[in-house]
């Protein structure tokens, strides 16, 4: 394994070459990359890096998966650096900094049901701590995802959603989309009422939830009504980060900063956290 | 690859930014090398129809002959740049909007009293994101070149430039400046200003008139305040403080009727 | 008598010392940056020759923060063309004469910063490893300096290479050697020995300077308070008054937040990476892709004040705001971070 290349100046990324993209959906592609050893550093699930894609831009995205040999990054189109992402080629040199973040809590999580709740791109944070409990199924106990898009072309992931998944043991894959569609027989309902409809229960259960902001405030509101306490619910933040290290101050939250005490928090936490957030 | 082409237009306005393009000489060897410059009357005898990359306007929209022009102009730009402030928010044409009077007796007062043209029917001043999809602005009255450059630069890679709309005290500040209005009780605008002209005349001991149009979010209705009750303004200075460049943003547009 | 040159060491100088000392550190390479009188405010800038240095100046403009960290910098250049990163950090001499407590407060509040945690910064290093610092104790309060209450002056009595205190006589200097560096800029002056009564001035000096604060600010519980007051309509006075024009943030020696940005040449070969200062009063700043969760001025005025008054505690256990009150003289609404200070918490 390569020794962390980020130590000497950990503003300077280091370089990783493309080596396959997966197209997810019409705006969101998987891209695995690596070094000539393989992966750069290791990377804990949950756990974020600066990619750059110079002369653009560089800009934080979570790891979606650590594989043997390569990093993977699910990036969604949604401007200037991520427009241009989507223009490479296998083989496209990328820069890369990192890893940044807690991660997620994948050890204080042994022994506990797990509840994945994810809209949108935010299943590709949650993606890298249920492939992990996959990895080593026996430590933890029920599994369920419940994940929703807003149609049929905004589902991603859809192989492992609809077939490896669900052939986990004990494990269970609820799947939906905003609004009714021809060849879709499958449940129609946004993802915090489609949860409440499910009421999985708290006992011994941590959720972890991510997608977009509005999704997350009501599943928080939902999860409470279905009586999870405030330290039984995580989720991971966004932030708008330059740095990733700490020192430019944008994605500071009261005392924490994004970057270095989160991305993920537990409820319990952000209730601490300024109200405009 | 080509180079880009790029063409320059001219509504209700001085001709000074366009000016100020004849002025960058440092750099101009450099500009020319990446671009090719298509249509630019006041600058060249061969001038070529669009389509065209860049498009550069300058003036304010003042009449309805400008405004159909204008539509036909977008759709031959790819990129089309607010180039000064009077594109940008109307500018100095745009004092005529608060007169008081109809376009028709305005017309009437500023050309003869019997001019029966056509040609010279007034509509009040907008800047040129009023009438169609602006993709850039570089404000200012005239212009900041190198913010110009900067544009073409970025454009070449298909980029927006990093102008930050922050106020001109950042600029003051970096470069030291007394500040005009705490030290010396100057009514200078530079707090609510846009920056990004190096705060050129407050460095000169001139105070910020505001020419760059509204820094962003900034409360020009207490700088308004400000001005009346500590510095003891008119109520009438204020308000043609703020209706001198850029009378048509809603920011300045409530820094005048906190005056009136 | 003559000085030894020795840590440790002290004696009572006149001005001609300085003239001395600073020619020493130039012949040593060092640019040195001092506040002089200008344009009727303190201005920091380089040093010619020790006259040209005011003994009076508390706050000025911009503070010495620049020295350490710039507001721009290149952080790599990029070459397209052999995809090689180059990033180039020579070590910087420079020395500041007549820094002033609160401002090594928030030298060394930047220190952690910058320095601490898990990625220490090497540009900020490169500039401020070789740091010879002549402090200068304030003997005198300003309008607007509240340090006293924020435990950042009117003295200092560490972090130093030497220590000024101006005592009663004009013309006369209690000097303080804090390193081996400093006793290098000293040693074989002609001094004359502190006596008891040199301290004594010194230490009188000081405290009237702390009791005669115009501007206090009591911060026994602060954060708790802040955090507690977040709701307070007093921000909401102070932000309808604020003009958005961020002076504060420029002004404040202890403000770091950054921009990084690509730029690249006309060829379109070569990419520098930069570095400069933003400020969380830009709309900009709080933008997330599907919103701006800091979208109104009264957010980003709070961030701020927040941020030095109550966030830096419980990120770096100490307060971000030395009380230098350069905010307070520079802000053109008349808006006053001790008195909001007070207000939240109820003492106004």
């Amino acid at each position: 394994m390569p020794p962390d290349c980020t130590c000497q100046n950990p503003l300077v990324p280091s370089i990783v070459k493309v080596v396959e993209i997966v197209d997810e959906t019409y705006d969101i592609k998987n891209f695995y990359v690596a070094t000539d050893q393989g992966i750069p550093f290791e990377v804990l699930p949950g756990q974020l890096c600066m990619v750059s894609l110079l002369p653009v831009g560089e800009g934080m995205f979570s790891v979606t998966w650590q594989a043997e040999d390569h990093l993977q990054f699910a990036i969604r189109r949604v401007g200037l650096l991520t427009d241009a992402l989507h223009e490479i080629e296998i083989g496209q040199e990328l820069g890369i900094r990192g890893p940044y973040g807690n991660g997620f809590p994948v050890r204080q999580c042994e022994g506990k049901n797990m509840l994945f709740i994810g809209g949108g791109i935010g299943l590709a944070p949650l993606r890298s701590f249920i492939k992990h409990c996959f990895r080593r199924r026996k430590r933890y106990g029920q599994i369920q995802v419940l994940y929703g898009a807003r149609s049929v072309a905004d589902l991603c992931f859809k192989q492992e959603l609809s077939v490896e998944w669900p052939a986990q043991p004990e494990t269970r894959i609820f799947t939906t989309i905003d609004r009714p569609e021809a060849d879709w027989d499958g449940k129609v309902a946004f993802v915090p009422a489609y949860l409440e409809e499910l009421a999985p229960d708290p006992e011994n259960t941590v959720a972890v939830v991510c997608g977009p902001p509005i999704m997350i405030t009501l599943a928080l509101k939902s999860l409470q009504k279905l009586g999870f306490k405030d330290d039984q619910v995580i989720t991971t933040l966004e932030g708008r980060m330059k740095c990733g290290i700490g020192k430019c101050g944008r994605c500071n939250i009261g005392s924490e900063y994004i970057c270095l005490d989160g991305p993920v928090f537990d409820l319990a936490h952000l209730r601490h956290l300024p109200p405009e957030w | 690859m080509a180079n880009p082409k790029v063409a320059f237009f001219k509504f209700s306005s001085c001709a000074g930014c366009l000016l100020s393009v004849l002025n960058i000489e440092p750099v101009l060897l450099d500009v020319l090398g990446v671009i090719d410059i298509e249509y630019f009357i006041m600058a060249k005898r061969d001038n070529h129809e669009g389509p065209y990359t860049i498009g550069f306007i300058e003036g304010a929209v003042t009449t309805p002959k400008e405004a159909l022009e204008l539509k036909k102009i977008r759709e031959e730009c790819a990129i089309l740049v607010a180039f000064g402030n009077c594109a940008c928010t109307g500018g100095v044409p745009s004092i005529k909007n608060w007169s008081g009077m109809t376009q028709e007796q305005l017309t009437k007062t500023v050309y003869a009293e019997n001019i029966n043209d056509p040609m010279l029917t007034s509509i009040p001043a907008k800047g040129i994101d009023f009438y169609v999809k602006t993709d850039a602005y570089l404000r200012g009255c005239a212009v900041d070149v190198g913010e110009m450059v900067e544009l073409i630069k970025r454009a070449l890679k298909g980029e927006n430039p990093l102008f930050r709309p922050h106020s001109v005290c950042n600029e003051c500040k970096l470069k030291e400046n007394v500040c005009l209005l705490v030290s010396e009780g100057k009514p200078c605008m530079g707090s609510v200003s846009a920056a990004g002209c190096g705060a050129l005349c407050p460095s000169l001991n001139r105070q910020c008139e505001g020419c760059r149009g509204p820094a962003n979010d900034c409360n020009a209705a207490s700088l308004a305040k400000t001005f009346m009750e500590d510095l003891g303004l008119s109520k009438d200075d204020v308000v043609r403080k703020f209706r001198k460049y850029a009378g048509n943003t809603p920011e300045f547009s409530k820094g005048a009727e906190a005056a009136l | 008598m003559v000085l030894q040159g020795q840590a440790g060491e002290n004696a009572v100088v006149g001005r001609d010392a300085f003239d001395e000392i600073l020619a020493r550190l130039q012949e040593r390479g060092y640019a040195v940056y001092g506040t002089v009188n200008e344009k009727g405010t303190g201005i920091f800038r380089p040093l010619g020759g020790a006259g040209e240095l005011s003994l009076r100046c508390t706050g000025g403009t911009l503070p010495p923060k620049y020295l350490w960290y710039p507001p721009s910098e290149t952080m790599f250049t990029y070459d397209r063309q052999s995809g090689a990163l180059r990033s180039e950090i020579e070590p910087v001499k420079q020395a500041v004469f007549g820094i002033r407590p609160c401002d090594v407060h928030a030298l060394l509040a930047l220190d952690e910063v910058f320095l601490g945690g898990d990625y220490p910064d090497p540009y900020y290093r490169a500039r401020r490893e070789d740091l010879p610092l002549v402090v200068f104790n304030c003997v005198e309060s300003g309008d607007t300096c509240f340090c006293s209450s924020m435990g950042t002056g009117p003295g200092l009595d560490h972090d130093y290479d030497l220590l000024i205190t101006e005592l009663d006589r004009p013309g006369r200097f209690l000097l303080e050697v804090g390193s081996g560096l400093g006793g290098e800029l000293v040693r074989d002056l002609r001094a004359e020995v502190a006596r008891d009564e040199d301290y004594q001035v010194k230490h009188r000096r000081l405290e009237d300077a702390a009791a005669n604060a115009r501007t206090t600010l009591e911060t026994e519980d602060l954060p708790r308070l802040m955090s507690e007051g977040h709701g307070h309509p007093y921000w909401r006075e102070i932000s309808d008054k604020c003009f958005g024009c961020a002076n504060c943030t420029s002004v404040c020696p202890t403000c770091y937040c950054a921009d990084i940005f690509d730029e690249t040449d006309f060829s379109l070969t070569e990419t520098r990476r930069k570095r400069r200062w933003s400020w969380c009063f830009l709309m900009e700043f709080g933008a997330v892709h599907g919103g701006n969760f800091r979208e109104r001025r009264i957010d980003r005025l709070r961030q701020f004040m927040q941020h030095k008054l109550n966030f830096s505690v419980g990120q770096y256990g100490r307060f971000h705001c030395v009380g230098c009150g350069r905010c307070i003289v520079w802000c053109p609404a008349n808006i006053d971070i001790a008195q909001t200070g007070r207000t939240i918490r109820g003492d106004a």
